[in-house]
């Protein structure tokens, strides 16, 4: 039994449900078959991944389907070993270059080098470029990202490149300009209502419309995440309730907890609790930019307006080291005390002047 | 040279004049033992007499230690010649040679050890007359000589019968087979100059199977990087190389070796000094031996209570003042002891008062008194890796804070020292900055006065995080195939485990549960992580009301 965001994926571009007149355009791009490299970035849940997929459909027809999942093994200049998990077809690889970590640059060379050294035998049967996917792209290395610049041109005659990312703003400027970029923006609350209303008939059950526009609302204009909270509100309680409970992901609710902590109490132990509770989410393989983001935006509630200026600026700051660094938990400790001292300041003062 | 009739020299006394090898028996130990301690005396002396061990009962190194070389040993003259390379490596005085050559006398084995010739080696009359006469004196350059020399010397050393003849006048005549094997025991720094010929030579040597040889590698605190070096782990798995790592020998070691020795030179050393110096010797026995020594000639003018003032000197303060203090030795730290210094930031409370600077108006919150450590000379000393001292600092220097401010500039600067320390290029250059950043940030950001209290010091959680991490990686990874980005973790994951009953108990933060413990079920990660989050209060109505809040 698949999740209903994978069962419900429109799997054409056809059968989009919004950002309607992009799908057209992209239509055309494939039945012109001048396809450049493309850069497809927008907000989480916005869609990224299904146009792609709903593009290589579009490009090789039905035969992309049929994936293979594969671990590729590179080896370093130092003698390292590092596996890479890949998913492909016959015309296609997929590939997170993370999963190198500071060894991206080596991944994305050679496989890009495997995949477009080989060319297709039968033109007229297809296209004459396989397509490579890299996924996560704002998070490659610098070193990475100028080596994909080079090796984009070289092998441009077999091989197509589709970078996904959250924003551009950390891919450099010269892989932006060698692509196209399209931006792919979170769905209105309209459209996830529409889309929710749409799944729940597919599946048979009854949606109450305030209930959808919650679930809307809830969701961030995510639309992956409304369509698994609808899925597990259901699997709580159905039929639906109008006052019923959305569930969230656990580690947001323990975030919030954490960050209520660091408000009620500002005191080295009360740091070493926090702490405790930060490694427990990064055991859970939460990425430590959405801790301190979500951390933020919980001790936000409770500050004053210039008072949440220096925190931002704090929470910035620190998420920058924390890309530099290697530590994570020095940098998110460091702005949980930073915050700490800051708010214990504002208290007093606040306090003096009663 | 033309009285030249073996390649040894069997007088040792003319040693340094052109010395090329020396054969070390039995009869020559001692002169060796005094090559390599820093004993300043190379005579007889009592207590050097007296420190020799007789029989392998004797030795203080770790009895398991002497069985393996005992067993390497005896390989390596089995008939399988399954042993040939053997590396010896350990901190400085910790019995390494020592250990071999009572082994190697209980055993019948002599020992050919390689020194490192005095002179130049292209003045060297044997090389004139016989090997490379076109090569001669200054025209060579010494480092490719001392190739050529060493290479020769293990060559020939492995000629069994050569090496018999030429010197069966002086090793003596042997009724039993003589079992040889080689030592080589001081690298010189030339070696580094061309790695590439000496793993040659070593697989050369490798290739012709003959003596067994044997190298000791004192390792200081660039250990690992020498010893790569070397014999990169390449290299060693192709000579089949067995090492064996001592460590630095146990304080009651020490203790019970300079009790036997002071016993045996029937020179009373004053238990309290003999207390100090193991205090103080940091595992080095030769080094305290020598004091041992130092200590007793000077004897005469020394009275009890002055030398007991001493020892008391030290148990207290480890850095005294070097006049005072005969025997303290400004080694390395106890990593341990070191980290505890820090985190503790004791400042002197008696002080030059001149000295002080003056500081501006502004910058007076800013003021803190003197250190009572030299922190360059603590960081020098701790002797770890930069990273893994930072980690253990961050654990545990929370407690020895009383304010949050103070808290978060210490935190502060460790995250300039982590990211610092962060770099591909010039990594020793950045490693030793982040490092000092890191101990002086929390040295000068602690203001609170902590006093004596004990606390312990925990390891990092860094690292079973980071295998937690992993363990959950591969499980979700499992569990739902086709998706593994890093959204993944935040995004799908907890609605999957909501959606699907079967997973519901498994794998999640239950933060809803009273006691905000968050329990991982044995089935995703094996053990309950009830250490790894410090006390937690089990205060659950916060919680509950917040979530409440929230819905609102």
């Amino acid at each position: 039994m698949s999740l209903w965001v994978d069962k419900y994926r429109p799997n054409t571009l056809a059968k989009l449900d919004f950002h309607l007149e992009q799908g057209e355009r992209l239509q055309k791009m494939v039945t012109k078959g001048n396809f450049p490299h493309l850069l497809i970035y927008g907000p989480p849940g916005a869609g990224k991944k299904t146009r792609v997929s709903a593009l290589l459909r579009e490009l090789y027809g039905p035969g992309v389907e049929k994936l293979r999942m594969e671990h590729q093994n590179f080896t370093t200049p130092s003698n390292k070993k590092i596996e890479v998990m890949t998913i492909a077809s016959n015309y296609h690889i997929e590939v997170n270059p993370n999963d190198a970590g500071i060894y991206d640059r080596i991944v994305i060379q050679e496989m890009i080098k495997n995949i477009a050294q080989t060319q297709q035998l039968d033109i007229g049967g297809q296209r004459e470029f396989k397509v490579v996917i890299l996924t996560e792209v704002d998070k490659l290395t610098k070193d990475a990202q100028h080596a994909l610049r080079r090796t984009m041109e070289k092998y441009m005659t077999t091989c197509r490149l589709i970078l996904c990312a959250n924003s551009t703003s950390k891919i450099i400027a010269p892989l932006q300009s060698r692509c196209l970029a399209i931006r792919v923006p979170a769905p209105s609350q309209d459209d996830i209502i529409k889309v929710l209303q749409m799944v729940s008939k597919k599946e048979g059950i009854t949606l109450p419309a305030d209930f959808a526009i919650r679930l809307a609302e809830k969701s961030e204009r995510n639309l992956r995440r409304a369509l698994l909270m609808l899925e597990a509100c259901k699997v709580q309680q159905y039929p639906f309730n109008i006052k019923q409970e959305i569930v969230e992901p656990d580690w947001e609710v323990y975030l919030r907890e954490t960050g209520q902590k660091m408000v009620s109490e500002q005191s080295p132990k009360a740091l070493l609790e926090v702490r405790g509770r930060i490694y427990e989410l990064l055991s859970h393989c939460i990425a430590p930019e959405m801790i301190i983001k979500k951390l933020l935006k919980e001790i936000l509630k409770n500050c004053d307006g210039q008072l949440k200026a220096e925190i931002t600026s704090m929470a910035a700051y620190y998420e920058h080291r924390l890309c530099l660094g290697n530590k994570v938990i020095f940098h998110i400790e460091a702005f949980v005390a930073k915050f700490m001292a800051i708010y214990k300041r504002f208290l007093e003062e606040s306090f003096a002047n009663i | 040279m033309s009285q030249q009739n073996g390649w040894v020299k069997p007088d040792f006394a003319s040693g340094s004049k052109g010395n090329t090898y020396s054969i070390k028996k039995q009869s020559s130990r001692k002169t060796h033992l005094c090559d390599s301690s820093i004993m300043k005396q190379s005579t007889e002396t009592n207590i050097e007499y007296a420190s020799k061990p007789v029989n392998s009962g004797e030795l203080v190194v770790q009895k398991k230690k002497v069985a393996e070389v005992k067993h390497w040993l005896e390989l390596a003259f089995s008939t399988s010649h399954k042993a040939q390379f053997l590396l010896l490596t350990g901190p400085p005085g910790c019995g390494k040679y020592q250990t071999l050559s009572v082994l190697c006398k209980e055993l019948n084995i002599e020992i050919l050890a390689w020194d490192e010739p005095i002179k130049q080696y292209g003045a060297n009359e044997w090389e004139y007359g016989q090997y490379n006469p076109q090569h001669h004196a200054e025209a060579k350059q010494a480092d490719v000589n001392f190739y050529d020399h060493l290479e020769e010397f293990l060559e020939r050393a492995g000629r069994f019968s050569t090496l018999k003849m030429k010197h069966a006048k002086c090793s003596g005549a042997h009724k039993s087979p003589i079992q040889k094997i080689l030592l080589l025991k001081d690298f010189p720094p030339m070696i580094f100059k061309n790695l590439e010929r000496w793993h040659n030579i070593l697989l050369k040597y490798s290739q012709k199977r003959r003596t067994p040889a044997v190298f000791i590698l004192t390792s200081t605190k660039s250990f690992n990087s020498t010893h790569l070096k070397l014999f990169p782990t390449v290299l060693s798995e192709r000579l089949m190389m067995s090492t064996i790592n001592f460590s630095g020998l146990a304080n009651t070691f020490v203790l019970k070796a300079l009790q036997r020795v002071s016993l045996k030179s029937k020179q009373a050393t004053p238990p309290e000094v003999i207390e100090g110096i193991v205090e103080s010797c940091n595992g080095d026995l030769r080094s305290a031996l020598n004091v041992m020594h130092w200590i007793t000639t000077s004897n005469a003018n020394i009275s009890k209570p002055s030398a007991y003032s001493k020892k008391r000197k030290i148990v207290s303060d480890v850095k005294t003042d070097s006049l005072n203090a005969m025997y303290v030795r400004d080694g390395s730290l106890d990593f341990m002891h070191a980290i505890g210094k820090i985190v503790h930031s004791k400042r002197l409370t008696q002080f030059d008062q001149e000295r002080l600077p003056d500081l501006p108006k502004h910058l007076l919150e800013e003021f803190r008194l003197p250190l009572k450590e030299n922190v360059n000379e603590l960081t020098k000393n701790i002797g770890e890796v930069s990273s893994k001292v930072l980690l253990y600092l961050h654990q545990n220097y929370p407690l020895y804070f009383n304010r949050i401010e103070d808290v978060s500039k210490a935190v502060g600067y460790l995250s300039s020292a982590d990211s610092l320390g962060n770099q591909l290029v010039h990594k020793e250059i950045f490693d030793e900055c982040s490092l000092l950043i890191g101990v002086r940030g929390l040295l000068f950001s602690n203001t609170s006065v902590n006093g004596n209290a004990w606390r312990p010091l925990r390891k990092p959680d860094h690292y079973s995080v980071l295998l937690k991490q992993k363990e959950f990686h591969l499980y979700a990874q499992e569990l739902y195939r086709n998706e593994y980005g890093t959204s993944f973790f935040s995004e799908i994951l907890p609605f999957v485990r909501l959606i699907r009953p079967e997973l519901k108990s498994t794998a999640g933060l239950k933060c809803t549960s009273n006691n905000h413990q968050l329990n991982l079920s044995t089935h995703v990660m094996g053990s309950q992580n009830s250490a790894f989050i410090p006390d937690i209060d089990p205060a659950g109505e916060n919680s509950d009301v917040i979530i409440e809040d929230y819905d609102d």
